[in-house]
Parts: C-alpha cells; sequence; structure tokens
C-alpha cells in the first residue's frame, strides 16, 4: 500500500492544492479589483500628500510612501484572508473537505496548501505595489530608498498572519457565517483600537493640551490597551515592523517581524490541531 | 408635621439649584498646613530651569552627569484649576529643610548630600554658553562678585547722567552759539559714550542639594538633623541622558516665513516646489526620551509617553556655511541676517529684505536663503568654519512634480486592466477547450 502521509506525496499534495487554489484565484477578477481599490486609495493617500506641500510649500518625510504601502498591503492581504477564510468554510459547509480528506489530503496538507496560495496571490500582488511606488517615485520625483523592499517584505509577514487567522478562524467558526462573523469581530476590534489610538494621539499634542484635557484619558486607555494588543495585533506589528525600519531600529524591526512570524505559525498549527481535533464532522 | 417637612424639602431643592446657577469663582484653594515639595534647580541639556515636585508626584527626572540643585522645601502648596496642577506659594512660605539628602540603589544609600549654597550666573548676551553652577565657597565669592560688578554699574550709570546732564547743557549753549554764526556744526559738542549694560545675570545665594550621578534608577529622601527620615521625601528619581545629537534645521518658504518645517533627522527627505525660494536656519539639538525630558521640567505632566523621543534644540548654529550641490555644482551659502519689512496698507503681506544695520534696527532672523531653481535634486550639508562637514547635517532636498499626481491614480488603474486581460484570455480558452471536446 502506497504511503501517502510520506513527506514527498504530502508536499506534492501540498503543491497540487495550492497551486488549484491560487490560480483560480489568479484567473478571476476579484483579485485585481481588491488590488485596483488598494492602488486607488493609496494613489489618495500620497497625492493627498503632494497636495499638502503645494500649500504648505513643504513637506519633510522620511518615507512618503509609507502610509499607501501600509494602506495597500492591509486591503489586499484582509481580501486574501477572508478569500482564505470563506474557501475552507464553504469546504467544511459544502462537505467536500471530508470527501478530500478520504483521499491522499491530510489535516496539515489541506490548511498548508490553503495558506501557501493565498500568500502566493499576495506575493503577486506586492510585485504589483514595487511596481506601483517606483511609478510613483519617478513620477512625482520621490526619494528612492531601498527600505521600500522592507516596507513590502513587512507587509508580506502581516499577510501571512492574516491568511493563518483566516483558517484558524474558519475551522474555529466551522460554518460559513460563524467564520466570517468571528474573522470581521477580531479584525474589527484589532484594527479599530490601533486607528483610534492613532488618531487620538494625533489629538492630544503635548504643546497644546494640558492634563484638564478630556480625551487624555481616552488616548492613556487607547495606549494601553494598544500596548497590549500590540503583542497579538498584525496591525499594530506591521505599523511598528514599517516604522522601525524607516527610523533604523534594527531590534525593533525584528522583533515585530519575529512576533508576526511566530504568530502566524502558531495560528496554522492551531488550525491544524483543531481540525484534527473536531474533526470534518465536527466542525461542520 | 407633614407640611413642613414639604417646606423643608422644598427649601433644600431651591438651595440645590441655586447653587447649579450661582457661578462658581475660580480660587487657588491652599490644601491646609505646609507642605512637604522638592524644588529643582536642573540643568536642561543647554541651561538650568526650575520645578516644583509636589507631594502628588512620587518621580522626578534629572540629567546624568551634570550638577542639578534638589531643594527640600516646606510651603503652601495650593491646587490651580485652570491647569489642573499643583503650585506652590513661595510668598506665603519657603523654608529651606535642613538635613541631608541620601541617595539610594538597590536598598544602599549610595551617596549622601549636603546643603550647599550655591548661585546661578549667566550673561544674557549669550545664555547658553555662559550658565555656570558655582557651589559653597564659589557660589559666595561669585555673588560677591555680581554685587561688586552691579554698585559699580550703579556708580557708572549715576556718572554717565551726570556726563550727560553737563552735556545737554552745554550743547544748547553750543547751539545757541551755532544759531549766531559763532561756531560751525562740526565744532558742536560731543554726546558721552553709551554705558554699556550690565549683561550678567545672577540669582540670589540659595540652598540646596547639588546631585549629580550616572544614567539610573534611584530613590531619594532626606534624613534629618536628628536622624529621623522626613516624611513625604522619599521619591524615585530617574537619571537619564540624551540619546543622541545633530543638526536640525528649521526651513520656511518665503511665503510662510513664520510657519517653520522642522526636520531633526538625517533620514528626513525635504520636499519643496520648483522655483521656492527657501529660508534654511541650522540648529544644535539632542535627542532625548520624551517622558524623560518632558517630566524633568514638568514634573506634573501627564500627556508624555515613553516609547516616543524627542528632538528638542539648543543652540542656533553660527560661524556655519551651508554647502549646497545640485546638477548644476555645488555653492556655499553664509548666514545673513534678514529684516520682514511689512507692507504698509490694509492689505497684508511682507517682503524679506536683506538686513541693513543702518536703517534697520535689528535682524528679523539670520538664515541662509536659498531658491530652487536649476535642479531636481540637492543636498546639503553644514560645514564649520573648518571647512569640516558636521556630523548629522547632511539632508536630501528634491522638487516634487506636483503636475504630475494624475498620473498616479492612472497608474491605479493598470491591474485592473491586467485583470480584465485575465479574465478574457480564461473565457477564449475555455471556449477553445469546448470547441476542440466538441469536435
Amino acid at each position: 500500500m502506497e504511503n501517502t502521509k510520506a513527506p514527498n506525496y504530502r508536499w506534492h499534495a501540498i503543491d497540487s492544492l495550492q497551486d488549484r487554489a491560487s490560480q483560480s484565484k489568479l484567473w478571476g477578477l476579484g483579485v485585481f479589483i481588491s488590488m485596483t481599490i488598494a492602488f486607488a486609495l493609496s494613489s489618495i493617500l500620497l497625492v493627498n500628500a503632494m497636495r499638502y506641500t503645494e500649500t504648505n510649500l513643504l513637506m519633510i518625510e522620511k518615507q512618503p510612501l509609507l502610509i499607501s504601502i501600509l494602506a495597500n498591503g492591509i486591503l489586499v492581504s484582509l481580501y486574501l484572508a477572508l478569500l482564505a477564510s470563506i474557501s475552507v468554510s464553504r469546504e467544511l459547509d459544502k462537505g467536500t473537505l471530508e470527501t478530500l480528506l478520504y483521499g491522499p489530503v491530510d489535516e496539515l496538507t489541506y490548511i498548508l496548501g490553503g495558506f501557501i496560495a493565498h500568500v502566493k496571490v499576495f506575493s503577486l500582488t506586492l510585485l504589483g505595489a514595487l511596481i506601483w511606488s517606483n511609478l510613483c517615485v519617478w513620477l512625482l520625483n520621490l526619494s528612492f530608498r531601498l527600505d521600500i523592499l522592507g516596507l513590502l517584505l513587512a507587509s508580506l509577514f502581516m499577510a501571512a498572519e492574516l491568511i493563518a487567522f483566516g483558517l484558524f478562524s474558519a475551522i474555529w467558526g466551522g460554518k460559513t457565517r460563524n467564520a466570517l462573523i468571528n474573522f470581521i469581530l477580531i479584525v474589527l476590534f484589532l484594527g479599530g483600537v490601533q486607528i483610534a489610538d492613532f488618531i487620538v494621539s494625533g489629538l492630544v499634542q503635548i504643546q497644546t493640551s494640558t492634563i484638564s484635557d478630556p480625551l487624555i484619558v481616552i488616548r492613556n486607555v487607547l495606549a494601553s490597551l494598544n500596548s497590549t494588543i500590540r503583542w497579538i495585533s498584525p496591525f499594530s506589528q506591521v505599523q511598528r515592523a514599517m516604522q522601525a525600519l524607516i527610523n533604523q531600529q534594527t531590534g525593533e524591526f525584528i522583533l515585530n517581524m519575529g512576533l508576526m512570524l511566530l504568530e502566524c505559525a502558531l495560528l496554522l498549527v492551531g488550525a491544524i490541531l483543531l481540525l484534527k481535533k473536531k474533526g470534518v464532522r465536527g466542525v461542520a | 408635621m407633614f407640611k413642613h417637612k414639604t417646606h423643608f424639602c422644598s427649601l433644600v431643592l431651591i438651595i440645590l439649584l441655586l447653587s447649579l446657577i450661582i457661578p462658581v469663582s475660580v480660587t487657588a484653594q491652599p490644601t491646609g498646613d505646609l507642605d512637604f515639595v522638592y524644588g529643582t534647580n536642573h540643568y536642561n541639556g543647554a541651561t538650568y530651569s526650575s520645578a516644583l515636585v509636589p507631594p502628588t508626584v512620587d518621580t522626578f527626572y534629572l540629567l546624568a552627569d551634570k550638577t542639578s540643585i534638589v531643594a527640600a522645601k516646606f510651603t503652601q502648596v495650593y491646587y490651580w484649576p485652570i491647569t489642573n496642577e499643583y503650585k506652590a506659594d513661595w510668598d506665603s512660605a519657603n523654608i529651606i529643610i535642613d538635613g541631608s539628602l541620601e541617595i539610594v540603589k538597590g536598598n544602599k544609600v549610595i551617596q549622601t548630600v549636603d546643603l550647599s549654597e550655591y548661585v546661578i550666573q549667566f550673561d544674557g548676551n549669550n545664555k547658553i554658553d555662559t550658565t555656570v553652577l558655582y557651589l559653597d565657597s564659589d557660589a559666595k565669592a561669585a555673588r560677591e562678585n555680581y554685587e561688586t560688578l552691579q554698585a559699580k554699574y550703579r556708580d557708572d550709570l549715576s556718572a554717565y547722567y551726570n556726563l550727560l546732564n553737563e552735556y545737554t547743557a552745554i550743547f544748547q549753549a553750543a547751539l545757541a552759539e551755532l544759531q549766531r554764526g559763532n561756531i560751525t556744526e562740526d565744532q558742536l559738542p560731543q554726546a558721552p559714550p553709551a554705558l554699556a549694560d550690565l549683561s550678567l545675570f545672577s540669582t540670589e545665594l540659595l540652598y540646596g542639594f547639588p546631585v549629580n550621578l550616572p544614567v539610573g534608577e534611584y530613590e531619594i529622601r532626606l534624613r534629618l538633623p536628628d536622624e529621623s527620615i522626613q516624611p513625604d521625601s522619599q521619591k524615585h528619581l530617574v537619571v537619564f541622558d540624551s540619546l543622541g545629537e545633530g543638526i536640525g534645521y528649521s526651513i520656511s518658504g518665503e511665503e510662510r516665513w513664520n510657519l517653520p518645517e522642522n526636520t531633526s533627522s538625517i533620514n528626513e527627505v525635504i520636499y519643496s516646489l520648483k522655483d521656492g525660494t527657501y529660508f534654511i536656519q541650522p540648529v544644535y539639538q539632542k535627542l532625548y526620551n520624551e517622558r524623560y525630558y518632558t517630566r524633568m521640567n514638568n514634573p506634573q505632566d501627564t500627556t508624555t509617553r515613553t516609547d516616543r523621543t524627542l528632538w528638542v534644540p539648543f543652540r542656533s548654529a553660527e560661524d556655519v556655511n551651508l554647502s549646497v550641490t545640485g546638477q548644476e555644482g555645488t555653492t556655499e551659502l553664509d548666514l545673513q541676517p534678514f529684516y520682514v519689512h511689512q507692507i504698509l496698507g490694509s492689505k497684508l503681506g511682507y517682503n524679506i529684505i536683506p538686513f541693513d544695520p543702518e536703517s534697520m534696527s535689528q535682524p528679523s532672523f539670520t538664515a541662509f536663503k536659498i531658491k530652487l531653481e536649476n535642479s531636481l535634486v540637492y543636498s546639503i550639508k553644514l560645514k564649520d568654519k573648518n571647512g569640516e562637514i558636521l556630523i548629522g547635517s547632511a539632508r536630501e532636498v528634491r522638487i516634487i512634480n506636483t503636475n504630475r499626481t494624475w498620473l498616479v491614480y492612472l497608474v491605479s488603474a493598470f491591474p485592473l486592466i491586467i485583470g480584465m486581460v485575465a479574465v478574457f484570455m480564461r473565457r477564449k480558452n475555455v471556449r477553445d477547450i469546448k470547441v476542440v471536446g466538441a469536435g
């Protein structure tokens, strides 16, 4: 009898799964629409910075593409993570995963296949982002810096973590509706705290505020919350990694990249173990 | 009985309502008896500042390896509702407490500092370079010297006014002679030379504990002469240092000269507009932890964060040249004084013109003037009087193409075009397969 669980066969199965899933994404219009929306939003942010310079006569920035690349990475990776979550939970809903697991596919193969497929698609979108960034640099006469590559790498790590989370939430939620609710609520919470902290921190300036400013309490609560969830939030980690890269803080950059990688691995292992524990029928 | 109770309740209600309507006057409320506080006269990286450490604050901050003064005092602390801060009413009580300041690290007293006399002096024309803290006998000598100079200045001033009065009388007489035609204008008497101001400033002879510690965290407490510990005197002390030094620039466009942008880091790029004229003012600066530095100057601050840094400019750079390298070559610019001439009339506006000492009282600012017209990319560096490039002074200046921003939107549409091509090709392939299969 042929051992379908042997590493080479397993790798072949992973490769086949990821190839099939990634091809289906790349031949569809969804990824390209999400990229276009992400680039359009990034363009709005960039052009806004240019308009500010026209009004202010000056702009002093380390990397004017930072916000654009961050926004682009978050939008596309959220879309792909959502797709990953939906594809797994749909297979669970329809029972096709049960059929698949009777064949030469086990839990590890299935999860890794889905994960690699979506990370691969994201990597290709990053290639688009790199071309877009360089075109912007050339068109607007911005300073070309190699740290753009680091920013894109940080985006890739964030996307990997989000995709792993999408897969985990699909197994955890079972049904498509539950999986999506779990995914969206957690992402909204993590992203919301991050955005609120960013806005409120900007509002409370040291030079203008006094200790009677009521926003300080809100800012302190958000800052405490943010300092706690920074250890689990991919948005916080990618933002800190990017900021560290631009400020040349190597330790902080490695720490946040490491955190994203570690959490990605934990979520993948968690998804595999959860699928094994619950079983295909138990999950559905 | 019930009726009386109802009336009483109504009365209470009316009083409560009135208390809401009548405005509450804002006054400084003393907290009671005298309070123990620490006052600091601390080195802030450039000169000396003072701060109050009220009983509500348990941690304060000082710079490392520089002598700062910590004074233990009794005063009346009051709460000031306008800024939500505790303040000291020094006029009502300002009592120095005798004893010794114990500095503790890891449950071990590492230093005992005795009360010292001190004086801080500086020249008003150049505060940063001339500020000196004198201790003990030096402090007494410095204060005596200051008082001697002050007395001499008073005498000189009196003599000067006498001379001026004499001159006025002689001048009036000479003027009468001039009108009669007995003398010419050249023969009019000359005014006595103006007396130079006494620019030395000095504090009184003050008392405090001079503290000079390396970077670290400590506990401090006041040991009284009877060997007991002064209640409320135990505080946490954080001693910190700057995280770096560099050159910062304050840059303003000609049309917005009083709204400058600051660049502190060498990694920052200055994006500007073509044909723009800019004024660049260089400053020496130090990098500090935002919370440590801000709380050193205001221990009651609650707005700062430890995960942020703060560049603090401490001196404008003088005796320097700006080297500007563009596509057409390198030019060296000198610092120049400028005068902002307001346009008269109801219309707002001004002209920035070179300062002319003969017709203008004093320059509005001193800066490098740069016009960006022949290149798209410039590199600027600051050189000292020996021609050496100052570390941390290099910046890149780029002229942005604001007329091409619409092309950025166009570029964003490329993925959609590629996607549509991909879908079209796939559909075509699928159609081909069907045709082949059918055949």
